[in-house]
């Protein structure tokens, strides 16, 4: 059971601190399936076994896809998935734990009794979803796992593998389970046949990298973009999984430092990197200022990683998210507010009417047949009307919070008061950055990503030196060394990869026309008016009117100029 | 400048106070018309960026000319500007003796102009005046990021220098966290202490004048530990006994050298105090212009339409260095008319060219040897198509890279 697929008992890490360590041990598929259970209600965490193996306790929504496929596989043997088939609350079962389920660490300066009560309501929490996933019912599957398991422990310790090239699978995971990180690295050196022809660095490295791998030492790491984005890229690296093409390790500080992100500002950020983005951001506002996160159309924003980030309410509270469309077809935020509005003042007019109808006929005290069934129907429309209105007024207040929050969010960016351009997305990159540039504060910097260069080319080639200033397009170089006396070297495997940024500023639109004068232009069209009017008396004349305007219009000055 | 009055005059009750504020220094959220007082970066073009401190009344020597610093009160950020008096003028007409016809008694202002735009840590790098060897913003936004640094974050720094990462620091840290920085020079520290008041970094940085080697950063901070560590010093793990004293259990520490021994040797003392997960990085940044390229099309490879274009009398010739200038306009979809004009403008004057190059004074052999050159060069040359490609090319010197990162985590105790 390699590291990263193992589930490990969160509630014995509740109350460790950040950097303390904990063992990391295999556990049985019913201990492993309460595990799952209780992720739910945890906050995520980040551990690592030196550096190289990192893990993040997560639960993950599904969405389909070949990802999920393989995830069930991996279910199976463990018995989870067959339960979320046929749980009856699906709500449930579209939560599994992919690497592993548990906690800890994000309460660094949370008092113990903090962390007792937190462990209190979580094991609360816990007993319901156990009655709801009724965890009492027995998995035939567990039962063989489990006993073949009890087997395994009454075995010898060690298992002798010397002579053979390789320990196959199922003795790796008999001895994992039973013997010592120390015992298997003994093992496993006795089975390398050519150890002892190894260089004295070799044999060392040989059993560094076989300690590392088979220990079960984690340490638990602070939870922040570096930590969850070194875990994401690992597994990606792992599972050739693509995560938006994005090197987080480099690229990531780059981004936040060019969009000039820190406590107060207020970027726009269209994202798809499943929220790390978000979330890395939300982290350096720390509560104060705004991150306008925008979409496009009916979509959402994909922000399924921004829980590992554990943000807190105050945090969340700084993320709008803004549905660009919207803004750009100058939809005002208020309109779904006026309009509920309006349409209940309509609704009670109509009432209003109903009920006047109504007393008229009471009045008139007639009593046939045609003015009973009136007074029947009039009564049923009533009720009716009376849902309606019940009904609008309930939505009223979310709508008028919502109303409020989207005027204010409207009018930020319409009054281009975006202290930051964030494009790190899949859409198109030429006309989202020229679409949204508006909403940019002027001389405020920009960033956009690029998985290729050729849009970001594109893009600096249209954007001249009226619309923005300080551009440049660059890629990073991010190499690992491995520094050990005498063994210093560039670490294997890089990746060549990390995408392109383009970074700016935004220059004022409204800077003052046809005041900047260019010297070449002036000196160049005086020239050759000069020249025309030796020869023509009336050119000569017209260049005279020329030479009295002081100035030539910005357009010219910025496409001859040089200063860019 | 009626308008730049008004503007003033708005302007002036309300910006004094120096008011509780949740933001960051170089957080622009208020920063939309340049107000006297404020610190603004004069950006003519990459090599060219300066930072000025707008005052009233007073002016500013620029590489373009002076400019009036009362002009730059009122505009808002991202406006463009240029200076009263022009220094390209004034150097072309020492040189050719007369004034230029072109400002024959107009009273304007002329020649380039630059873009004022707000302060921020990656324009400071290029703004400062240095006094010792800096960091470049890539390994600077690395060094926030891996340090784990957010709002609030206590972090030391030593040494100051010309404080490039301190000011990448405090835009982590603040409103609420503290940059200790370290310094040993009296005179750089001097010289740091206006900058970060100028740039109005106070209430976030402190700047202290001392040895670290010998005296660490002193009983304050080590009672109140530190969340990370910083050293960009020559010899490092002379002071990370005095990190390990200043930092919090499982802190963030790393260390900038730009020698791999100097790596080895902190590496090395960093395992023995009982840091954990040390790594090393080195990164570079690569950046890229937007180019043109000529390439000449052999005979052989030529389609018919461009040997008819070859043959074809071309026009007068273009402008001397057009294809080398960077592309910065949007032209990039010239139609097939434009584009096959520019290229008979391209492919004459080329050979013009050469021959205008050679008759300087030379021995009769190497006269007689050019003859033959250019005999045979000559008919190839008629025939010659040259294309002009749009590339991407990295620049030559790229910025970054003086040196390696090691991160890694302060005991745990
Ligand atoms: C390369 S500079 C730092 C540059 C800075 N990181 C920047 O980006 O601007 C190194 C500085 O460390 C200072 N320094 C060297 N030894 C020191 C010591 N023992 N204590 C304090 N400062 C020291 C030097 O005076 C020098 O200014």
């Amino acid at each position: 059971m390699p590291v990263n697929q193992c589930t490990i008992m969160t509630e014995g890490l509740i109350g460790l601190r950040i950097g303390e360590c904990f063992d990391l041990k295999p556990l049985e598929p019913e201990a492993r399936l309460q595990a799952f259970a209780k992720s739910i209600f945890m906050p995520r965490f980040v551990a690592e076994k030196e550096k190289k193996f990192t893990i993040m306790g997560k639960v993950y929504k599904d969405k389909g896809g070949p990802q999920q496929k393989k995830q069930k596989k991996q279910g199976e043997d463990t018995g989870t998935s067959a339960d979320a088939e046929t749980d009856p609350h699906p709500k449930w079962a579209l939560y599994r734990p992919v690497r592993c389920a548990n906690t800890v660490g994000l309460l660094p300066d949370a008092s113990m009794d903090e962390l007792t009560l937190r462990r209190t309501q979580l094991l609360e929490a816990l007993n319901e979803v156990e009655d709801d996933l009724g965890m009492t019912r027995t998995k035939p599957a567990d039962e063989e796992a489990s006993t073949s398991n009890a087997k395994m422990r009454t075995n010898e310790h060690l298992i002798d593998i010397a002579g053979r090239k390789q320990p196959s699978a199922e003795e790796m995971g008999l001895m994992r389970a039973t013997m010592t990180e120390q015992e298997i690295v003994d093992q496993l050196q006795k089975a390398n046949e050519n150890f002892g022809e190894k260089t004295e660095y070799s044999q060392e490295k040989f059993r560094r990298e076989k300690m590392l791998k088979h220990s079960r030492k984690m340490r638990v790491l602070p939870t922040n973009a570096i930590t969850i984005a070194a875990t994401l890229w690992s597994s990606i690296a792992e599972t050739g999984m693509k995560f938006a093409n994005f090197r987080a390790r480099d690229v990531l500080p780059q981004i936040l430092a060019m969009a000039n992100v820190q406590a107060g500002s207020r970027p726009l950020l269209v994202e798809s990197t499943e929220g790390l983005l978000t979330g890395a951001i939300l982290e350096r506002l720390a509560g104060h200022g705004r991150l306008y996160c925008g979409h496009f159309d009916t979509g959402w924003s994909d922000l399924r990683m921004l829980h590992f980030f554990n943000p807190s309410p105050t945090e969340i509270a700084t993320l709008r998210e803004v549905n660009l469309s919207e803004v750009l077809q100058d939809f005002s935020g208020e309109e779904p507010l006026t309009t509920l509005q309006t349409k209940l003042e309509r609704l009670y007019e109509h009432k209003g009417k109903l009920e006047q109808r109504l007393a008229a006929l009471d009045d008139s005290n007639a009593d046939d047949a045609t003015v009973s069934a009136q007074r029947a129907d009039l009564k049923k429309n009533l009720r009716a009307i009376g849902f309606t209105i019940r009904g609008t007024r309930n939505k009223l207040p979310t709508k008028e919070a919502d109303a409020r929050e989207n005027v204010e969010v409207y009018s930020e960016l319409k009054n281009a008061q975006a202290t930051s351009l964030i494009l790190a997305s899949k859409y198109d990159i030429k006309r989202s950055f020229f679409g949204l540039l508006k909403f940019l504060k002027p001389g405020a910097p920009f960033v956009v990503f690029s998985e290729a260069v050729d849009p970001l080319v594109q893009l600096r080639e249209q954007a001249n030196n009226k619309v923005a200033v300080g551009m440049a397009i660059q890629e990073t170089f991010c190499r690992e060394q491995q520094v050990l006396p005498s063994r210093t070297h560039p670490l294997m495997s890089m990746s060549g990869r990390s995408g392109f940024l383009l970074s700016g500023h935004k220059v004022d639109p409204d800077a003052e026309e046809g005041q900047l004068v260019h010297v070449k232009v002036n000196k160049l069209a005086a020239y050759k008016e000069a020249v025309k009017s030796e020869r023509d008396p009336r050119a000569a004349k017209d260049a005279a009117r020329r030479a009295t305007q002081t100035s030539v219009p910005a357009e010219v000055s910025a496409a001859t100029s040089s200063s860019e | 400048m009626a308008a730049v009055e008004k503007n003033l005059t708005l302007e002036a009750p309300a910006s004094e106070e120096p008011a509780h504020r949740e933001s960051g220094p170089f957080a622009c959220d208020d920063k939309d018309i340049i107000k006297d007082g404020d610190l603004v970066v004069v950006f003519e073009n990459h090599t060219s960026i300066t930072k000025v401190k707008v005052k009233r009344g007073e002016t500013f020597e620029h590489r373009l000319g002076t400019f009036d610093l009362d002009h730059f009160v009122g505009k808002r950020y991202g406006s463009r500007v240029q200076p009263m008096r022009n220094n390209m003028n004034q150097r072309k007409r020492a040189r050719t003796g007369r004034a230029s016809r072109g400002e024959s008694g107009a009273l304007v202002q002329v020649g380039g102009y630059a873009t004022l735009l707000p302060l921020t840590p990656e324009l400071w790098c290029d703004a400062v005046s240095r006094r010792t060897a800096i960091m470049f913003p890539l390994d600077n936004a690395m060094v926030v990021s891996h340090l784990h640094l957010k709002p609030g974050s206590v972090v030391v720094e030593s040494g100051t220098g010309s404080g490039c990462l301190t000011n990448f620091l405090a835009r982590a840290v603040a409103p609420h966290g503290r940059v200790h920085t370290f310094e040993f020079n009296k005179a750089r520290v001097d010289a740091a202490k206006l900058d970060f008041a100028a740039a109005k970094l106070d209430d976030v940085v402190c700047c202290t004048h001392a040895n670290v080697y010998e005296n660490g950063f002193g009983a304050e901070v080590e009672s109140t530990k530190a969340d990370a560590v910083f050293l960009d010093l020559p010899a490092p793990w002379l002071a990370l006994p005095h990190a390990v004293k200043v930092l919090r259990p499982f802190g963030r520490i790393c260390t900038f050298s730009p020698c791999i021994e100097q790596v080895q040797r902190t590496a090395a003392k960093m395992a023995k105090l009982g840091f954990s997960s040390i790594m090393t990085l080195e990164c570079l940044p690569r950046e890229f212009r937007i180019t043109k390229i000529k390439t000449t099309v052999p005979v052989v490879f030529q389609t018919e339409e461009e040997k008819a274009i070859v043959r074809r009398p071309g026009g007068s010739r273009g402008g001397a260095n057009a294809e080398a200038d960077d592309v910065a306009k949007g032209e990039a979809d010239e139609d097939a008319n434009k584009a096959a004009a520019a290229q008979r403008k391209r492919a004459r004057p080329e050979r013009k060219q050469r021959q205008d190059m050679r008759p300087f004074q030379t021995s009769s052999l190497e006269t007689s040897v050019a003859a033959v050159i250019d005999q045979c060069a000559r008919p190839m040359q008629e025939k010659e198509f040259i294309t002009a490609d749009r590339v991407i090319l990295p620049f030559d010197r790229q910025k970054g890279h003086t040196g390696y990162l090691t991160f890694a985590y302060a005991p745990f105790k």
